[in-house]
């Protein structure tokens, strides 16, 4: 009776071994071809601050299934709008590889796990960036991914499994205002790289019930032929309206105006197609919000436009070209007309 | 009047004079336009520093510039002579070449090779003696496998030279020899450089074959600690050299290459640079780089004696600071004999041991440790960075000028101290050491302050109560 127990318990052994190498071996396999699924996004994604004051933001990431070995987080914003103080690393990536460089209206970092066997994983800040207002904003200031940030994943399908970003919205309070132009929206796209979206969802399609509602929204129809519709509409003045387009998201950020108008354009065409406009009002006062929506049709979409990123400009060269050019052409004036008169005293 | 103007109607001169002045006038001013650009480049920006005491950056790193080079002026152990100078630079590690062509570490080929470790293990045991861990660049090839005995070319055997870097390993880094932990193994020295064997990537002479059973001589290697293996140690970081070797498939633990550059800003560019070329490959953007010599001049200078060295190396410290290489080797440790223009940070002992300038940055910039604090308002000539520990920060800032003229009076300010009564010091490199008390009742601190040509200087500001 030992016997056959011994062998038995032989045989199981025997067997259960190549299996759970196998299973083991097939999980490996899983794991390693998880799909991109890293997310980054801003935090704190709205804000208001004064002139002068420095917000300090967090660089989130969200790796999902991934794990990342390094990241370049590459900043856009509006260099009359922020000065960029510094960017350092997170308490999620212990490493810098490339020091925090910021210039007019960026600021680049390239971040990484401690070591191959400690990828950076879960949810955490990898990146801070401190940057002061400096110029006063009738709308939201959007600080923005730029296209070369990415997020280099250790066995993963494709090296960048970046899938989306989540820009950020400062609103600038305070300042000279006066100067600057009637409300023309500084659109806060969300770009998403592949089809996964990741902008919140609005908690209701409609607008709220039993609340009076001072929000509209409309499509200018016409407008929309060619993939780019002004979507415009009232809310209470001052308040901070949230445009979101679907079906591909694109958020667009605005101020009402004094009158309660906002007005809204998309940064890139829309395919063509039915699409979805939901509309989110925050009244800055009492902190209440409520949302609408639409749907309307964009008829032929023409071409695509790029989306409008925020670029900074090269550092201006010393000194004045104009200046400069005046002063060659005096001189170039003057050496002609004493060779002239030279030459007539030859003469 | 010439004989041109003579025998032609001065009416045609003048037309003639005229024309081409006209012709000559658009290209005149084309090179005065581009004089002046040329100018206005050259004059660049004045520093306006702030610190913020509450902006914490990350901590500061302190050790990867104490590394450094010993190259091969003397066929022997250069370092043993000035060891207490050395070992005064608390060094982390240092590298040395020629290992097998100055030291007779192999001899004959194939099954009749022989290895006599004894006169390199001098040198070894100087820099252990120094504190520091020792970086071997596998150079050059042992004349007795060497194609035509000439030790910057290939072997006459691969297999041999795999051998060579096996034993090599082995002896230093085997558990049952040395027994040394964490040495670095580094593939040649300047193999691009035609002094060196003018090594290619493909072809007879190519570096990744070179590398390849270098490699393989790695995997041999038993009963072993861990070690390092890389290269490509070129004489400056280039693209094509850096992706072959990162793509090559062999045993690749640092990348290393050497920085000769005379502005110190571009060794943060190198160092983009590499990480972006690295980012196809997530795994290597997280190995250790080492930047195994740099200077501001591969050529032996007479600058190398004096503050402008001291000044050009603060200068790159400062830009490596954060996101800098594991390792920044300084070039080198001792002149060769004779030389009054050599690379040295200390004359040879036969001119007395003398420290130079340069000597003294490490220890200086050593005070900064502590945890980064923003700072803003760098210049083209004067920069630096802020450092905060439990009760003092730290400001260094560096003047260097690549022309060796300029002279800066720089406004300072630190904003965000916690109001009360401090102890301010001012203590220049080469120079003055003062200090003061100052009440900071609004948390604000500010002064101008004169910094002369090739100057560097901590500022300290010590909460006294």
């Amino acid at each position: 009776m030992k016997k056959i127990l011994l062998i038995v318990t032989g045989i199981i052994i025997f067997i259960s071994v190549p299996v759970v190498v196998f299973f083991f071996g097939q999980q490996q396999e899983l794991r390693s071809k998880a799909a991109p699924a890293t997310t980054l996004s801003i935090q704190p994604n709205t804000i208001s601050v004064r002139v002068g004051e420095t917000v300090v933001c967090q660089i989130l990431i969200n790796t999902g299934e991934n794990k990342v070995a390094s990241a370049k987080i590459s900043l856009l914003f509006d260099q009359t709008k922020f000065e960029a103080l510094s960017i350092t690393n997170g308490t999620l990536a212990p490493r810098i590889l490339t020091q925090g460089t910021v210039g007019s209206g960026t600021a680049t970092i390239t971040v990484a796990a401690a070591s191959t066997a400690k990828p950076i994983t879960g949810q955490g800040e990898i990146v801070v960036v401190r940057l002061k207002a400096i110029g006063g904003s009738l709308t939201p200031v959007a600080v923005q991914f730029a296209s070369d940030t990415f997020v280099a994943g250790i066995g993963e399908k494709t090296v960048n499994v970046l899938i989306s970003n989540q820009p950020g919205s400062i609103t600038i309070t305070g300042g000279d205002t006066s100067s600057l132009p009637t409300p023309t929206p500084t659109p806060l796209s969300i770009t998403t790289p592949t089809s996964t979206p990741i902008s919140k969802q609005p908690e209701s399609l409609f607008s709220q019930p039993g609340t009076p509602s001072a929000l509209t929204v409309s499509v200018q129809k016409e407008a929309s032929i060619g993939g780019v519709p002004v979507i415009k509409g009232k809310a209470l003045p001052g308040s901070t309206v949230t445009v979101v387009i679907h079906s591909t998201p694109q958020t667009l950020v605005v101020i009402a105006d004094e009158n309660g108008n906002w007005i809204a354009t998309p940064s890139s065409s829309l395919e063509s197609g039915d699409h979805t406009v939901v509309v989110t009002a925050q009244n800055t006062t009492t902190g209440t919000t409520e949302t609408t929506s639409s749907m309307f049709t964009v008829e032929k979409a023409i071409g695509g436009a790029d989306t409008t990123g925020i670029t900074g400009e090269g550092l201006p060269e010393s000194g004045s070209v104009e200046t400069t050019l005046v002063l060659l052409f005096v001189g170039s004036t003057l050496v002609v007309l004493g060779t002239f008169s030279l030459t007539k005293q030859h003469i | 009047m010439n004989v041109l103007e003579r025998n032609t109607n001065p009416q045609i001169t003048s037309l003639i004079s005229f024309i081409t002045i006209l012709f000559f006038l658009p290209l005149l001013l084309f090179a005065m336009y581009q004089s002046v650009i040329l100018i206005t480049r050259a004059v660049g920006t004045p520093a306006n520093i702030v610190v913020d005491a509450k902006a914490v950056l990350e901590p500061i790193k302190t050790d990867f510039y104490h590394a450094f080079a010993q190259g091969g002026e003397e066929a022997e152990d250069m370092i043993g002579p000035v060891l207490s100078e050395t070992r005064a630079l608390k060094p982390k590690m240092i590298r040395i070449d020629h290992i097998y062509d100055y030291y007779n570490v192999v001899g004959g080929s194939g099954s009749g090779m022989s290895f006599d470790f004894s006169r390199l293990d001098a040198a070894v045991n100087t820099i252990l003696g120094a504190g520091a861990k020792p970086l071997l660049s596998l150079s050059y090839m042992p004349a007795s496998i060497a194609k035509g005995g000439a030790v910057i070319n290939g072997p006459n055997d691969w297999n041999d030279w795999a051998t060579v870097v096996q034993r090599t390993i082995e002896h230093y880094s085997g558990k049952g020899e040395k027994n040394l932990g964490g040495v670095y193994y580094e593939v040649w020295n300047e193999p691009d450089l035609g002094s060196f064997g003018s090594w290619k990537l493909s072809g007879e002479k190519n570096y990744l074959t070179l590398y390849q059973y270098a490699a393989e001589g790695a995997k041999r290697a038993a009963n072993t600690n861990w070690f390092y293996l890389g290269g490509p140690a070129t004489t400056g970081l280039y693209k094509n050299w850096i992706m072959a070797l990162a793509s090559s498939g062999y045993r690749v633990d640092f990348f290393s290459w050497h920085s000769y550059l005379a502005d110190p800003k571009r060794f943060t560019t190198d160092q983009e640079n590499f990480i972006t070329w690295m980012l196809p490959y997530p795994w290597h953007t997280l190995k250790p780089t080492l930047i195994t010599e740099f200077g501001f001049t591969g050529d032996k200078s007479s600058l190398y004696n004096s503050t402008y060295a001291a000044a050009y190396t603060a200068a790159v410290i400062r830009q490596m600071i954060s996101g800098g290489p594991s390792y920044l080797f300084s070039f080198e440790i001792k002149d060769g004999p004779g030389q009054s223009n050599g690379w040295g940070l200390v004359a040879h002992q036969n001119a007395g041991k003398k420290p130079k300038p340069r000597y003294w940055v490490y220890s200086f910039i050593d005070q900064m440790v502590g945890n980064r604090l923003q700072v803003t308002g760098e210049g083209t000539w004067v920069t630096g960075f802020a450092s905060k520990t439990e009760k003092k920060i730290r400001l260094f800032l560096v003047n260097f000028d690549r022309s060796g003229s300029h002279v800066e009076t720089v406004p300072i300010k630190f904003t965000n101290l916690d109001p009360g009564t401090y102890t301010l010091r001012e203590h220049f490199l080469f120079g003055t050491d003062t200090s003061s008390e100052k009440a900071i009742p609004d948390g604000v601190y500010e002064e101008k302050l004169y910094m002369s040509t090739q100057s560097i200087v901590i500022v300290e500001l010590t909460k006294t109560d």
